[in-house]
C-alpha cells in the first residue's frame, strides 16, 4: 500500500498536518486577514490604506465600552481569585478522604451550559422572583425590588459561571504542593500569613496564571450574561463586536475593533502579572518574618 | 497550619466554605423547583406537576435543537481528537516542539473573535453557513484544549518503553497503535469528553455561524428567554445539567477503568 510505504517517510506530514492545516485555515487566516482589513479603506476607486477605523475607534463610546469590558474582566477575575483560593485550599489540604466528591459537587452545576446558568440567575431574580421575594419579606424593601440589570449582578453572573475555571486549576496546583512543606513553615515559626504569601502563593502560580488566563479570557469578551443580565442596557466589546459584524455588516470597522480588543485583552493579563508581582512584594513586606518572632512564636505554641 | 489556629476563625472559614457552596447550587435548585411549579410565576409555588416536562418532550423545536447539538458535539469531538492525537504523535519529535506555538493565539483570543473569524471565512467564501461551519468552530475550541493535554501526558511517558519497542523490530505506526496509543488512552477519553462539553457548553460559534437554519439548544434558550420564558425553560435547562453529569460521570469512571487496567497490565 502505497500509504504504508510512505509512512514511516512522510511521520510528520501525515499526522501533524491536519492539525496544523485546521488551527491555520480557521483561525490564523482570518485573523491576519483581520489585522490587514482593519488597515484598509474602501473608497470609489478600490481599497486603500487608511487608519480610518482606528480613528474611530478614538470615539469616547468605543473607548468607554472597551474599559467597561476591562472593567468587567478585571474584578470578575479578582473576585474569582478571592473566592477560589479558600475553596481550591480547603478541598486540596483540609479534606482527608472524598476529595474528588466535595470536587465535583462542587462543580456540577458548571457542567450546564453558561446560558442555562445565567437563564438560573434569571429566573431567581426577575422581578416576581424568589430572592425580590424574600427581600420584601424581610421587610428590606417595600415592593418587589428589581435586581436584574445592574452592574453587581452581571459582575455576580461573571463570577458564578466563571469561578470553576479558576478551581479547578488553583485546585490541581496545591495539590501537588507537598504538606510537609506547610509543616516546615510553621515550625519554623512562620504566621499562617506568612506561610500563604511565601509557600502556597509562589508554589500554586501556575494554577493561578492559568485560571487567570481561563477566567479573564472569556468573560472579557462575555456577550449573552450580560445581555440577560443586564437586559441589553449595557453595551460591551462583546455586544458591540455583535452589532458590527451582524447588524451592521461592517467587517473592516469589527476587524479593527477586534484588534484592539486583543491588543486590550493582552494588556490586561500583562497588567495582571504585573499586580501578582506588586501584591507579593506588598505581602511580603507586610508580613516580613521579624528576627523576634520566632521565639515568640514557639513559646506560645508551648504555651499552647 | 494556616487557619487551625483558633475556632472562631475556623468557624468563619467552614462558614465561608458553605455559603460558596450554597452560592453555587442557589441557582440550580431554582429551577429546579420552578421546572416542578405548576404555576407560570416563579416566586409562588402552586402544586406539583410534570407538565412543563411533557410539554418539552412533546416540543419538535426543543427536539431538533437537541438533536443538532449532539450530532456536532459528537462530530467536533471525533474530528479534534482523531486531529489532535495526529498531531501530538507526529511532533513527537524534539525538532518539532515549537510548533504547539501555533495554538498559542487561542488562549488569547476569546470565543467570540474565533467565531467571528469563521463567520467570515464562509462568507468570503461564500460559503453558506451551516454545519460545516459549526462543526469547524468546535473542532478548533477542541483542539486548543485536547493538544495540551495529549502532550503534557505524552511527555510523562516512559521513552524506554518506545525504544524498547523500536529495537525489537517493531516499525513506527506499529509502535503507534501498540504502545503508543494504548498508553495515550486515558488522556485521550478525558480529551475527548472536555471536547464534548465544550462543544455542548459553546454559545458564540453556534451564534455566529448556525446560519438561518439551525438551532442549537443554547440559541434556543437564549432566544426563547425575553419573549417566552416558561417553565418549559427550566425543564430544559434540567435536562441539560442532567445529560451533562451522566456524560462526564461516565467519562469520570472509564478514564478510572482505564488507568487501572493500565496499572494491572504494568505489574
Amino acid at each position: 500500500m502505497w500509504i504504508k510505504k510512505n509512512l514511516e517517510r512522510e511521520w510528520f506530514t501525515f499526522f501533524a498536518t491536519p492539525a496544523i492545516l485546521w488551527q491555520t485555515f480557521f483561525l490564523l487566516v482570518p485573523l491576519t486577514a483581520f489585522f490587514i482589513l482593519s488597515f484598509l479603506e474602501k473608497t470609489s476607486t478600490g481599497w486603500i490604506l487608511s487608519l480610518k477605523h482606528y480613528e474611530l475607534l478614538l470615539n469616547p463610546m468605543y473607548i468607554k465600552v472597551i474599559g467597561s469590558s476591562l472593567f468587567f474582566s478585571l474584578t470578575t477575575t479578582c473576585l474569582c481569585i478571592v473566592l477560589a483560593y479558600p475553596i481550591a485550599y480547603f478541598i486540596a489540604f483540609m479534606v482527608k478522604k472524598a476529595k474528588n466528591i466535595l470536587l465535583i459537587v462542587l462543580l456540577l452545576p458548571s457542567w450546564a451550559n453558561i446560558i442555562t446558568q445565567v437563564y438560573a440567575w434569571f429566573v431567581l431574580l426577575q422581578k416576581n422572583g424568589s430572592v425580590s421575594k424574600v427581600i420584601a419579606a424581610l421587610g428590606i424593601t417595600s415592593t418587589p425590588a428589581h435586581l436584574l440589570n445592574n452592574k453587581p449582578v452581571i459582575i455576580m453572573g461573571l463570577v458564578y459561571c466563571y469561578l470553576p475555571f479558576m478551581i479547578l486549576p488553583l485546585y490541581l496546583s496545591l495539590l501537588s504542593i507537598k504538606k510537609t512543606l506547610l509543616e516546615a513553615s510553621a515550625d519554623l515559626g512562620a504566621t499562617d500569613m506568612q506561610t500563604f504569601w511565601r509557600i502556597i502563593v509562589p508554589l500554586s502560580r501556575n494554577g493561578l496564571f492559568n485560571g487567570i488566563l481561563l477566567v479573564a479570557v472569556p468573560a472579557f469578551g462575555e456577550y449573552a450574561a450580560i445581555e440577560i443580565l443586564g437586559g441589553g442596557n449595557y453595551a460591551l466589546w462583546g455586544s458591540n463586536i455583535v452589532d458590527t459584524f451582524l447588524v451592521a455588516g461592517n467587517y473592516a470597522q469589527g476587524a479593527a475593533l477586534t484588534i484592539v480588543g486583543i491588543a486590550a485583552l493582552i494588556s490586561l493579563i500583562a497588567s495582571c502579572l504585573i499586580i501578582y508581582h506588586a501584591i507579593r512584594v506588598i505581602a511580603a513586606f507586610i508580613h516580613q518574618i521579624k528576627p523576634s518572632q520566632r521565639i515568640t512564636t514557639e513559646s506560645e505554641e508551648g504555651r499552647l | 497550619m494556616l487557619l487551625h489556629r483558633s475556632y472562631l476563625k475556623q468557624f468563619a472559614y467552614t462558614l465561608f466554605i458553605c455559603l460558596v457552596y450554597l452560592f453555587m447550587f442557589l441557582p440550580m435548585m431554582g429551577i429546579f423547583v420552578h421546572s416542578f411549579n405548576s404555576s407560570c410565576v416563579a416566586s409562588s409555588w402552586e402544586s406539583f406537576t410534570l407538565d412543563w416536562y411533557k410539554e418539552l418532550f412533546c416540543s419538535p423545536e426543543v427536539g431538533r435543537a437537541a438533536w443538532n447539538s449532539l450530532v456536532i458535539a459528537i462530530s467536533s469531538t471525533a474530528l479534534s481528537i482523531i486531529l489532535g492525537t495526529a498531531f501530538v504523535l507526529g511532533t513527537s519529535e524534539k525538532k518539532y516542539s515549537k510548533l504547539d506555538m501555533l495554538f498559542y493565539p487561542n488562549i488569547f483570543t476569546p470565543d467570540i473573535v474565533l467565531a467571528v473569524a469563521i463567520m467570515s471565512l464562509f462568507k468570503f467564501l461564500n460559503i453558506p453557513c451551516g454545519f460545516v461551519s459549526l462543526i469547524a468552530g468546535h473542532t478548533a475550541i477542541g483542539l486548543v484544549f485536547a493538544i495540551p493535554l495529549l502532550r503534557s501526558r505524552m511527555e510523562e511517558l516512559d521513552k524506554y518503553l518506545i525504544e524498547a519497542s523500536l529495537d525489537l523490530g517493531a516499525d513506527r505506526w506499529y509502535t503507534t497503535k501498540k504502545v503508543l496509543l494504548p498508553l495515550l488512552k486515558p488522556a485521550i477519553i478525558t480529551a475527548a469528553f472536555m471536547a464534548f462539553t465544550l462543544s455542548l457548553d459553546d454559545f458564540f460559534i453556534s451564534f455566529f455561524c448556525a446560519g438561518n437554519e439551525i438551532e442549537t439548544l443554547s440559541m434556543y434558550i437564549f432566544s426563547h428567554l425575553r419573549t417566552n420564558n416558561t417553565p418549559v425553560l427550566s425543564a430544559l435547562s434540567i435536562c441539560v445539567v442532567a445529560s451533562s453529569f451522566t456524560i462526564l460521570m461516565i467519562g469520570y469512571v472509564a478514564t478510572k477503568y482505564t488507568t487501572m487496567e493500565k496499572s494491572n497490565d504494568l505489574y
